[in-house]
């Protein structure tokens, strides 16, 4: 279960969001909000890349930043993929020896995505639909028990789209917990999601019906 | 830990490489000139360390060569700058991280790396003049330590005071040189501070360009090599040499300032380029033009530098190398201009500077 309380994150002075509280059970969350309300930022500070000014973030009662909760997170974070002066097999084999994942299980991702012809290109030279997908096998392939995904469906074609929907899905059936933030609506998407969180304005989160 | 602290490493290498990458092709050229340099029983580069260790200077004799180091200092604040990566890149090398404190002490760690060099070529200076036993060269020793601690430890590695550098050069041999030197340098934190949000508008190409040039570490890394190389040959010319060595040395000027510009506008090109179909968009053929020729700024400023400083035959003749190898696509010109080049050093260089 994840566990958030109190939580405040600002960047300077502009408060972001401020004493958030939540606990999400494992399955598919999907988060929501205008350009601008946080999402983003709360998926990293989720993934322990910032530090929140207050509050706490536990995971299965291990906190954030600890060996054992970063050894259970995942995050695709960006629109675009990162390490742009690598090629896309050395990012896969850098990825595989940070997270200890076998290069087979990324190299079934990568195929399945058909990111397996653009092993020797450059990550700069991908399409953003390529980059995406290289993202998403980044962060899929490790298995994470806490999946964050930002905007993971931005610019994918729908074979792609099909086969991550099939994956997320199947994430949630192994009991990992997964947490979508998108400015998207889940309806249009093939899954069969828990819970439904909007993040407004000023940081209020609030539950909306599915 | 260990394999991520590998990882960490194998990136900030790979940086360091592409950041230096316009410089690389002349590599070998740089390696052969300061070999040969280094060759000679008084090379410049030795009497450069000798003086500025020597204790029987006074301080206004060895201000010039305290102005080379602390010009090498604000050079490799720029170089560090180099290897910073966008935000976005920063936050997935993190998320690789075992855990938040193996990320921040990763963080640490390349940081003190990216700075070693910077304590290599500073402490030995500073020891020697503590040791001198001189009153003026303690002082010295103190001032230099303390702009060292405020360049590495006060300051981020993003900023490289273009207010310090020109006090470097303008201010008088006083005994407190550090005083307006620091002073400057918080004014232009201040500054910078201030401006935070208040980008200048691309109202106009060349303020575009200015913004562009202003804004990137590199190129005010690179004007600092140029000023830096500039100056050097300057004190090297007030030795007394023979005529031949003052030849030698006007080329090896002409060649260092040529390439840098080079290296300068292959910058501003790679930028154009990567922003192309933007450009192409936005633009008329007319200004299109107009941007790519803006690519000869940074060669005017080496012009303004040359004749300021050396005869009008270093001066233009460094120009026009820059310029043929500014607009000129393919390599070979570049290997033609090497074999003159070294043609140049067997004739006048070895020898000349008994």
């Amino acid at each position: 279960m994840l566990s958030i309380k109190d939580l405040s994150f600002s960047y300077g002075k502009q408060q972001l969001f401020s004493n958030v509280q939540l606990q999400l059970e494992p399955g598919l969350h999907w988060l929501s909000g205008a350009n601008g309300s946080g999402k983003s930022s709360l998926l990293r500070v989720l993934a322990g890349l910032d530090k929140a000014q207050q509050g706490s973030i536990e995971f299965n009662q291990l906190l954030v930043g600890s060996t054992a909760y970063q050894a259970l997170v995942g995050i695709s974070a960006d629109a675009v993929a990162p390490l742009q002066d690598n090629t896309v097999l050395g990012l896969l084999q850098l990825v595989a020896r940070c997270r200890g994942i076998a290069m087979h299980q990324l190299m079934l991702y990568a195929e399945a995505l058909a990111l397996e012809p653009l092993l020797q290109q450059q990550v700069a030279v991908l399409s953003l639909g390529q980059q995406k997908k290289l993202s998403l096998t980044l962060a899929l392939a490790a298995k994470p028990q806490l999946l964050l995904l930002d905007e993971p469906f931005n610019a994918l074609d729908p074979n792609s789209l099909r086969y991550c929907c099939t994956q997320l899905q199947k994430a949630k059936e192994e009991g990992a917990l997964v947490l979508i933030a998108s400015h998207l609506s889940p309806e249009s998407f093939a899954l069969a999601v828990d819970q439904h969180l909007e993040l407004k304005a000023g940081g209020h989160l609030s539950f909306s019906s599915l | 830990m260990g394999t991520y602290l590998l990882v960490r490493f194998e990136l900030f290498w790979q940086q360091t490489c592409n950041a230096f990458e316009p410089l690389q092709k002349f590599s070998f050229l740089l390696l052969l000139v300061a070999g040969h340099a280094l060759l000679g029983l008084l090379a410049p580069l030795v009497l450069l360390g000798f003086q500025l260790f020597n204790p029987e200077l006074s301080t206004t004799e060895r201000w010039p060569y305290l102005q080379m180091l602390l010009v090498i200092l604000f050079c490799w604040q720029g170089g560090v700058a180099w290897q910073q990566k966008p935000m976005a890149q920063q936050y997935f090398v993190e998320s690789l991280a075992p855990s938040a404190r193996v990320a921040w002490l990763s963080n640490k760690l390349m940081a003190t790396f990216n700075q070693l060099p910077f304590w290599f070529l500073t402490l030995p200076a500073a020891v020697y003049l503590l040791l001198s036993g001189k009153s003026m060269a303690y002082v010295d020793a103190i001032q230099l330590l303390l702009v060292l601690a405020v360049l590495c430890l006060g300051f981020k590695a993003h900023q490289t005071s273009w207010l310090a550098l020109l006090a470097v050069f303008v201010l008088p041999a006083i005994s407190f040189w550090s005083v307006p030197l620091l002073a400057l340098m918080l004014l232009e934190k201040t500054l910078q501070q201030k401006l935070q949000g208040l980008q200048l508008s691309a109202g106009s190409l060349f303020r575009y360009w200015l913004y562009w040039f202003v804004r990137q570490q590199q190129n005010k890394a690179m004007l600092l090599l140029i000023i830096f190389v500039q100056a050097l040959w300057y004190y090297w010319l007030e030795q007394q040499l023979k005529p031949e060595a003052v030849l030698f040395v006007n080329s090896a000027f002409s060649w260092s300032l040529a390439l840098l510009c080079y290296a300068q506008q292959k910058l501003w090109q790679q930028h154009l380029l990567a922003q192309h179909y933007f450009w192409l968009s936005l633009c008329t053929r007319k200004q299109w033009v107009l941007l790519k020729l803006l690519n000869v700024l940074p060669v005017g400023l080496a012009l303004g530098l040359g004749l300021s400083l050396f005869d009008a035959v270093a001066a233009v003749s460094a120009i026009a190398l820059a310029v043929a190898l500014s607009f000129w696509p393919k390599l070979r010109l570049l290997s033609v201009a090497l074999c003159c080049f070294m043609l140049l050093l067997l004739l006048n260089g070895q020898g000349l500077w008994a």
